[in-house]
């Protein structure tokens, strides 16, 4: 025959899990708290039963975890936290300092679904501390951001360098291709820039180059790619644009530079010429061309007098 | 099976409503824009399932897995295939480098996990919601490796119930990059039955309303 647990059992076996339990009604208030969260939150069980989150800890705002929490109690399915995207829910305190500045315990959380004995929907939260591996991954995970913070963006202007964009302009014609749509590319080349930088010096020089970026930026959509190519050239990579329509473009940056005080200069004072060409599905390039092609436009421009785009139409 | 056009349209309709709100739960989490949408749902036979997918023998896929009961009685996953969409994922997920060690592949592993829970649950909420009634989820379980790796939890088919597949083919935007994966649904004819009297109810309410 075998022997049935009683409730207290069951409840000793709760409380020496190595991982933090709750329980949350649907009003959100605490239900049940293991020994694991008292220990490490310094709260009793009698003071967090009854409670919700916000009141056990002050600031406690966690749309996720809320959302997460509303779909467990109303479908009935599982829900998982994981700690990358959501570091922690309950917020621990660690006791012991790390090199890493983690203040707060990380946790993985899942959450799954409960009903009490009168049929009232119940959600179970299940905390597991992951500070160990966290703390482990930490420098190789930073030590790789920085390397690829770094290697994907320029330092003066901020917008993203050459590099990558050669890896994003390769993914993208294939998906151009497979997906069928053009990507236009305008090359731009700051007008007698040279001379900028012999008048007024290499930092006005730089301002120059910042807000020549910031005052095109603000003209580009989320779907545009924006790249210091060198120096005082940058290109703009127009994703699902034909040419007549990056042409259009292309003058409204134009516009936009001209009626703008670029770094200690009036408006007017700074222009740029800018070289357009177009990759099409049906007459597939590689990136080098297009970028060649761009180029070899952007020449006409400046010798057809610079502040213009080539070709002027189609 | 084949499904007439305007169960068609109405599976593309559940499913971007589902899709939406998984892109609206996915912005948040992530902090950037998402878009998703559903351009378009295919039935087949489950062993058609790679044809339908476009994938060749031995492409790596990446994905998450739960069991779904009750209205809908079916496998559903999440597949992100090509090499593109999986480095999407690392650079949604904050690592972005080739992986560096176990413990990086456990984190990346268990966010996957989670935005592969996040989309299964609003695409299935979605069904639940405008079709009535109730469906349960399995935990989310990560899975990767080909199309007979990320197949092997199924109970092989029984010789007289051939089981049937649902490709909801899902669009995703992101972080300047263009991703697109697969919910796939696998489920019995008889289930397969269940769905889709349910859609045609909700067609006939629809007319009738």
């Amino acid at each position: 025959m075998q022997a049935t647990l009683s409730a207290a059992l069951w409840g000793d076996m709760v409380d020496q899990l190595p991982l933090g339990v709750l329980l949350l009604d649907p009003a959100g208030r605490i239900r049940g708290w293991n020994d694991w969260l008292a220990r490490h939150t310094a709260i009793v069980l009698p003071a967090a039963l009854g409670k919700t989150l916000p009141e056990l800890f002050p600031g406690f705002d966690h749309p996720r975890f809320a959302w997460a929490l509303a779909e467990v109690l109303a479908t009935g399915s599982p829900q998982v936290l994981s700690h990358t995207l959501n570091r922690h829910v309950i917020p621990i305190r660690l006791s012991v300092p790390n090199p890493y500045e983690l203040v707060l315990m990380q946790q993985k959380v899942q959450i799954t679904a409960l009903a009490a004995e009168d049929g009232t929907p119940l959600a179970l939260v299940s905390i597991t501390d992951v500070t160990e591996n966290v703390l482990q991954a930490q420098s190789l995970i930073a030590a790789a951001r920085a390397l690829q913070e770094s290697s994907h963006h320029d330092s003066l202007t901020g917008l993203y360098n050459r590099r990558f964009m050669a890896s994003w302009l390769e993914q993208e014609l294939k998906q151009a291709q497979r997906h069928n749509y053009p990507v236009s590319c305008l090359m731009l080349d700051i007008d007698h820039f040279k001379r900028i930088n012999d008048t007024h010096g290499h930092a006005v020089g730089d301002r120059v180059l910042r807000d020549f970026a910031q005052v095109l930026g603000g003209q580009l959509r989320d779907s545009d790619l924006f790249v210091r190519h060198g120096g005082e050239e940058f290109v703009v990579l127009l994703t699902r644009c034909p040419l007549p329509e990056a042409l259009f473009r292309a003058q409204t940056l134009l516009g936009a530079l001209r009626a703008a005080a670029v770094g200690t200069l009036p408006a007017g004072a700074v222009t740029c010429s800018v070289g357009a060409a177009v990759y099409a599905p049906d007459a597939p390039c590689t990136p080098d061309a297009l970028l060649n092609q761009a180029d070899k436009q952007l020449y006409v421009a400046k010798r057809a007098g610079r502040d213009r785009v080539a070709p002027a139409s189609i | 099976m084949i499904l007439t056009p305007a169960q068609q349209d109405a599976l593309v309709e559940i499913a971007n409503i589902g899709a939406g709100k998984a892109a609206r739960h996915l912005s948040v989490l992530l902090r950037d824009t998402v878009q998703m949408n559903v351009p378009e749902v295919c039935v087949g036979q489950r062993h058609e399932l790679s044809a339908l997918l476009g994938t060749a023998p031995g492409d790596l896929l990446v994905g998450v897995r739960q069991a779904a009961v009750g209205m809908l009685t079916a496998q559903v996953s999440l597949l992100f295939h090509s090499e593109e969409s999986q480095q999407l994922v690392r650079e949604l997920v904050g690592i972005g480098l080739p992986m560096v060690g176990a413990d990086t592949r456990a984190l990346e592993h268990d966010a996957m996990t989670e935005i592969g829970n996040i989309v299964v649950s609003a695409y299935v909420g979605a069904f639940a919601d405008l079709l009535g009634g109730n469906i349960r989820l399995s935990l989310a379980a990560y899975t990767e490796g080909d199309l007979n790796d990320v197949l092997r939890h199924l109970p092989d088919e029984e010789p007289d119930q051939e089981s049937f597949v649902l490709l909801l083919k899902s669009h995703m935007r992101v972080m300047k990059r263009e991703v697109d994966g697969s919910l796939i649904v696998i489920i019995s004819r008889a289930n397969l039955g269940v769905l889709v009297s349910r859609i045609d109810q909700w067609l006939a309410d629809l007319q009738s309303a």
